[in-house]
């Protein structure tokens, strides 16, 4: 099936590349523009301006601190719960599997809220206008993304390696040290590097828990836009961070390449064995009590508080999402329609631009299709916020977009694609030629190999893009921060605004509580389309 | 001396191996044998101690191991796909378990010499083939001089040709360095060829154990026989020097009087003689052939024979008495 681009083609890629073209290229080169062209005069003004201002310097400086500190907290906490995954089975494994991986998920908002009924000024402990309060929460973030690198790598590592060594006379320390963890050292660079750019472009979590201190080059971008309207300044500092983001994911992929080394790999159903000895058994459970208590804890609190009234418990707050405030032009309550109209919309457009670029990645073969693959997931390593300020930099010319109903869901679907072409090229490669052979040597016509074989499984694959998209429209809050008006907001948004106003924290607590419910719901769909472990996600 | 005593041990959670017991003297190398899912990676597992008994003792000298830990045993174990550090040189990997020795470069040259791969410190265990990954692990696992080395199915990745080759080979460096070796196999060849003694088991039970002689003229029943490949296992009874199958009668002047089921060795049937039976299939060895004969009852016999005999002929033939062998598992 696959095959060179043909003139048929041209339709599968024009679609997707004019897209990308116009919503991504277009927008970064304004921003480009901005940055270097000051009244008309080609130069590095801004550029200068932003390293000559202390905030800003700070900022960049907090940028890569933040980050670094965070993956490196991320690692050592999430490594016990990777070993766990890896080695031992046991019963509720692939259930718990699941669930770790939902704060991954949830929106940044949702997450910004948990953690500030936990720990800011009225949780169990207050530490906010701390550094920490940023630190746990991209912990909680990116503990899923150690555990499935890490631990998916471990688990196929054969544990008669480091048997061979303790047979050599290692203690089960020294075996870890020379055998395991050198072993290991690919998959933590990847998942590290992952976490870093993560928490390196982080911007919903800093700017609802890092008040006035905290400020990254994300933050900052917004900044500058929204309150001061200093554009060349913000387009300097996207520039800045698409130059950092860059070099992390260059660092990736030379990570990836380095990963070359043999390793006798063995299905992870061999490898896991269930708990043998009593310390075995305490490794487990404490292991799983413990990250379970960090992941859920902020959840949970998140619900309960939404649920507390004056006088015990009860949906106050709930009801008063029907009721105008201050913080928005609109009662809280009509963000979920918002919200859910655009998500329909964004999924609508990812899933169909997505399928398109999924075929000619997966069915042809070329060094174009190649490139096109590389090209399609750009708009993952963008930051959101650099993709909304492009957006209100760009779109106003030859069109005015900037006002049109369409701008949030193309927004979101430029953020969603890559999810859905990700999801779908495996699933299109993973049909396996000798199904097809095997169904025509049954007498079907190629039109019905394709039909009856093909496309069933392509269509899974297109649900759980969907699912995916639809999930990342409903809590996208670095482009839509930009791009929002203010007699449409979204639930992200919304939620944001409630934060921000004195009050009205309630509220705050249960739209983010139906914020978390809607995305795991589709997350939890996803899960009932999901076969075999094909797929990237 | 190594001694295993009553040894009962569970896999995820179900009791599987009960009363093991097993000898291995200093410098004999005892071979462990049984189909695949007995227990015999499972007990060499358990003495090495990655696996923890539910009862039984394994002691050394006099020394009880029990709780033990396994890089506190001073035995060795080569694993079935060697299980090399694959980001480690050949010299790393064989130096690994004596790493901070005085004599370590020198011990590394002479392991690697006694498994015929002199100068290979420095190559990458990736590229190796097959036949010499298994010396570099063999290396490996001999450079600290373990008490006990256990070798588990340590040919059984290579083919047929480089197994029969490096057996008799294995067999002479052992008993070259008087090492104390358990070694692990599912071929009944590789067993009579590499030990001193062996150990039958099936199902976490021992069948049999007895030096390869004495375990291929005395099985211990029926399944050993059957395991060890003798086809012809046949019920007669048994009076004054003659035994009754179902098809006929023939001389077997060791048995005692009484019911019976015995091993008809295959090359204890000769031509000519006062029974007869109907080729049905015929296979040529090289040397010999092996003949299928169905007896008038319907039942079979497997024959080697050095003659040709055509499928579908009759033909007559004797059993030589010396190569009948009475089970001790009687029929009721």
């Amino acid at each position: 099936m696959r095959r060179p681009l043909r003139i048929g083609d041209v339709f599968l890629v024009g679609v997707p590349l004019l897209f990308l073209a116009y919503f991504f290229a277009y927008p970064l080169g304004a921003i480009l523009l901005k940055s270097l062209v000051t009244n008309g005069r080609l130069g590095l003004a801004p550029f200068s301006d932003v390293f000559s201002r202390g905030t800003l310097r700070g900022a960049i400086w907090f940028t890569v601190w933040q980050a670094t500190a965070s993956m490196l907290l991320t690692l050592a906490v999430a490594l016990p719960a990777a070993f766990v995954f890896a080695r031992y089975r046991f019963r509720g494994k692939s259930l718990l599997k699941a669930a770790i991986t939902v704060p991954f998920v949830l929106p940044t908002v949702v997450v910004g809220t948990a953690f500030l009924a936990l720990l800011g000024p009225t949780g169990i402990v207050d530490l906010s206008g701390t550094v920490w309060l940023i630190l746990i929460a991209h912990v909680f973030f990116n503990f899923a993304v150690v555990v499935r690198t890490v631990g998916g790598f471990w688990g196929n590592l054969d544990p008669r390696l480091e048997e061979a060594a303790r047979m050599l006379g290692a203690s089960r320390w020294r075996a870890f040290q020379k055998v395991t963890l050198p072993l290991l050292r690919p998959a933590l660079a990847a998942a590290g590097s992952i976490v870093f750019l993560f928490t390196f472009t982080s911007f919903g979590v800093i700017l609802i828990l890092g008040g006035p201190r905290f400020s990254t080059i994300e933050v900052e971008i917004y900044r500058q836009t929204i309150t001061y309207l200093q554009l060349p300044i913000a387009a300097a500092l996207a520039v800045i961070q698409l130059v950092g983001v860059t070099s992390i994911l260059l660092t990736y992929s030379a990570f990836q390449r380095r990963r070359a080394l043999e390793l006798p790999l063995r299905p992870s159903e061999e490898v896991a064995r269930p708990p043998r000895s009593a310390s075995d058994r305490l490794l487990l459970s404490g292991t799983l009590v413990l990250s379970g208590l960090f992941l859920g804890t902020p959840l949970a609190l998140l619900i309960v508080r939404s649920l507390r009234t004056n006088r015990g418990f009860g949906l106050a707050a709930y009801r008063a999402l029907g009721t105008r405030t201050s913080a928005l032009f609109v009662p809280p309550v009509e963000a979920i329609t918002n919200s859910l109209l655009i998500a329909a919309a964004a999924t609508l457009l990812a899933v169909t631009i997505g399928m398109m670029a999924a075929a000619i990645v997966a069915y042809r073969t070329s060094l174009f299709s190649r490139a096109f693959d590389v090209l399609l997931m750009l708009p993952l390593g963008t930051s959101a916020v650099t993709i909304g300020f492009g957006f209100l930099v760009a779109l106003g010319k030859p069109i005015d977009l900037r006002t049109s109903p369409v701008l949030l869901p193309i927004a979101h679907a430029l953020v969603a694609i890559p999810f859905v072409v990700r999801t779908a090229v495996p699933v299109m490669r993973s049909v396996r030629q000798d199904l097809r052979d095997a169904a025509a040597m049954l007498g079907a016509t190629p039109a019905r190999v394709w039909r009856r074989i093909d496309l069933p499984m392509i269509s899974r694959a297109g649900l759980i893009g969907a699912g995916f998209a639809f999930a990342v429209s409903l809590g996208e809050f670095g482009a839509t921060s930009f791009l929002a008006r203010p007699s449409t907001p979204t639930l992200p948004i919304a939620i944001f605004r409630l934060l921000s106003r004195p009050g009205t924290f309630p509220q705050a607590l249960a739209l983010a509580t139906v914020l978390m419910v809607l995305t795991a719901a589709s997350m939890f769909a996803i899960e009932r389309f999901r076969f075999g472990e094909v797929g990237e996600f | 001396m190594l001694e295993v005593r009553d040894l009962a041990v569970s896999f995820e959670g179900e009791p599987f191996m009960h009363h093991v017991n097993l000898t291995v003297p200093d410098g004999a190398v005892v071979a462990i044998l049984g189909p695949s899912g007995s227990g015999k990676s499972t007990l060499l597992r358990t003495i090495a101690g990655l696996e923890s008994p539910d009862a039984g003792s394994i002691s050394w000298n006099g020394e009880l191991l029990n709780g033990v830990p396994p890089h506190a045993r001073g035995f060795g174990l080569m694993f079935q796909d060697y299980a090399l550090f694959p980001h480690m040189t050949v010299g790393a990997n064989v130096a690994f378990g004596i790493e901070g020795h005085p004599q370590a470069d020198r011990r590394v040259t002479e392991v690697l010499e006694w498994v015929g791969l002199a100068g290979y410190e420095h190559r990458s265990v990736g590229h190796l083939s097959g036949g010499e990954q298994q010396r570099v692990a063999l290396a490996r696992s001999l450079a600290p001089e373990p008490r006990v080395l256990m070798l588990d199915e340590p040919v059984g990745s290579l083919d047929r040709a480089l197994r029969e080759r490096i057996v008799p080979q294995l067999r002479e460096l052992l008993v070259r360095h008087q090492i104390t070796a358990i070694y692990v196999t599912h071929d009944q060849e590789e067993a009579f060829t590499i030990s001193d003694q062996m150990v039958i088991l099936r199902d976490g039970t021992m069948m049999q154990t007895g030096t390869p002689e004495q375990v291929w003229s005395f099985p211990a029943n029926a399944w050993v026989a059957g395991f060890l490949g003798f086809s012809n296992i046949i019920d007669v009874d048994v009076s004054r020097g003659v035994a009754t199958a179902s098809w006929g009668t023939f001389d077997a002047s060791a048995l005692a009087d009484g019911r019976h089921r015995v091993i008809v060795r295959e090359t204890a049937i000769e031509l000519g003689g006062p029974l007869s039976g109907v080729a049905t299939e015929r296979r040529f060895r090289g040397g010999h052939y092996q003949v299928t004969i169905e007896m008038r009852d319907g039942s079979t016999l497997e024959a080697e024979l050095d003659e040709a005999t055509r499928v579908g002929d009759t033909f007559a033939f004797s059993i030589d008495p010396e190569g009948v062998v009475g089970l001790p598992d009687s029929p009721a």
